[in-house]
């Protein structure tokens, strides 16, 4: 008997049918029938489940039973697992500057550890939380708007790429 | 209206519906993506009205709720005269829902059109129980009440 691997799914990954083997040679709930009749190698596990109505549960338990069966390849590998670009907290830090003056690197630096992060390992979806704890430090409410509305124009370009 | 002054959230990935009404439960603007059940959306505005009144009434200024569910959250923002509900997936940052507020909401609020608007709106929400305090009479009452008990406990 094969072992089975526990995967976490998450909603940004995406899948395509292997061509290792086909649906037909395993036996599949009419749940997973429907998954399986969506892979298309575009659409998200989370867009898959949106679709077919299906509980974080389901969805979960559903894509792993087809991974496990060997149903299934990774077209795209979860976002979390890419980091963002150093550059982004570089600019960052310089727009806290023009706030708070050069104390910024330290509060930068104290921020990424409170997340028990670095400047190479921040994960986009830490960024807003971030930003937030930075934000803080801003006492004058329109300087803390400005820079809040930079960051905000940065988070945003991201999801666009 | 939302379009307008919450660009972001019509445009960040998994956020499912925003919905703006008045503190009198009056829908001022919805957005939508096309498969969300809009039925749901008045009895929202019943639920977070309560809310936010129950909130206001005991001057807790409670400014946000948010609320998980099955298949994603309910975050709901108090702007005093209005209240801002967003749907979302599990996906979306509270954080990044809240920066956007951040930097959109004073844009909405100064707004002239939104002010004009938010001018005709009574300040309490729909329902709120109003303030009531007793007046001078009421208060000896219950302060002869209480003297008597507490009197007759010492007799006993």
């Amino acid at each position: 008997m094969a072992e089975k691997k526990a995967i976490e799914i998450q909603g940004d990954m995406i899948f395509r049918l292997s061509r290792k083997r086909s649906p037909q040679e395993v036996k599949l709930k009419s749940l997973e029938w429907a998954v399986v009749t969506q892979l298309n190698g575009e659409k998200t596990v989370e867009q898959i489940a949106d679709i077919l109505a299906l509980s974080e549960e389901e969805t979960q338990e559903i894509f792993s039973h087809l991974m496990n069966e060997g149903l299934l390849e990774l077209v795209r590998a979860p976002e979390e697992a890419t980091f963002i670009d150093p550059q982004l907290l570089s600019d960052l830090e310089y727009q806290l500057k023009l706030h708070v003056g050069p104390v910024a690197s330290v509060i930068l630096d104290d921020a990424l550890a409170e997340l028990h992060k670095n400047r190479q390992n921040l994960e986009r979806k830490f960024l807003p939380v971030l930003v937030e704890i930075l934000s803080q430090e801003i006492s004058n409410p329109r300087k803390r708007r400005e820079f809040q509305k930079y960051a905000l124009d940065k988070i945003m370009e991201l999801y666009k790429s | 209206m939302i379009e307008t002054y919450f660009p972001e959230l019509t445009r960040l990935p998994g956020v499912e519906a925003v919905v703006l009404f008045d503190n009198q439960k009056k829908v001022r603007d919805q957005w939508t993506i096309p498969q969300f059940n809009t039925t749901i959306i008045p009895e929202l505005a019943e639920s977070y009205i309560q809310i936010f009144g129950v909130s206001d009434r005991l001057k807790e200024a409670t400014q946000e709720v948010v609320v998980p569910f099955e298949r994603g959250i309910l975050f709901a923002r108090n702007l005093e005269k209005f209240v801002i509900v967003i749907v979302a997936r599990l996906s979306v940052e509270i954080s990044l829902l809240r920066l956007i507020l951040e930097v959109r909401v004073p844009d909405f609020l100064e707004d002239r059109k939104i002010a004009k608007m938010g001018k005709r709106i009574p300040a309490s929400k729909f329902d709120q129980i109003n303030e009531f305090s007793l007046d001078e009479k009421e208060v000896n009452f219950i302060q002869q009440l209480t003297g008597t008990a507490h009197g007759g406990k010492e007799g006993n």
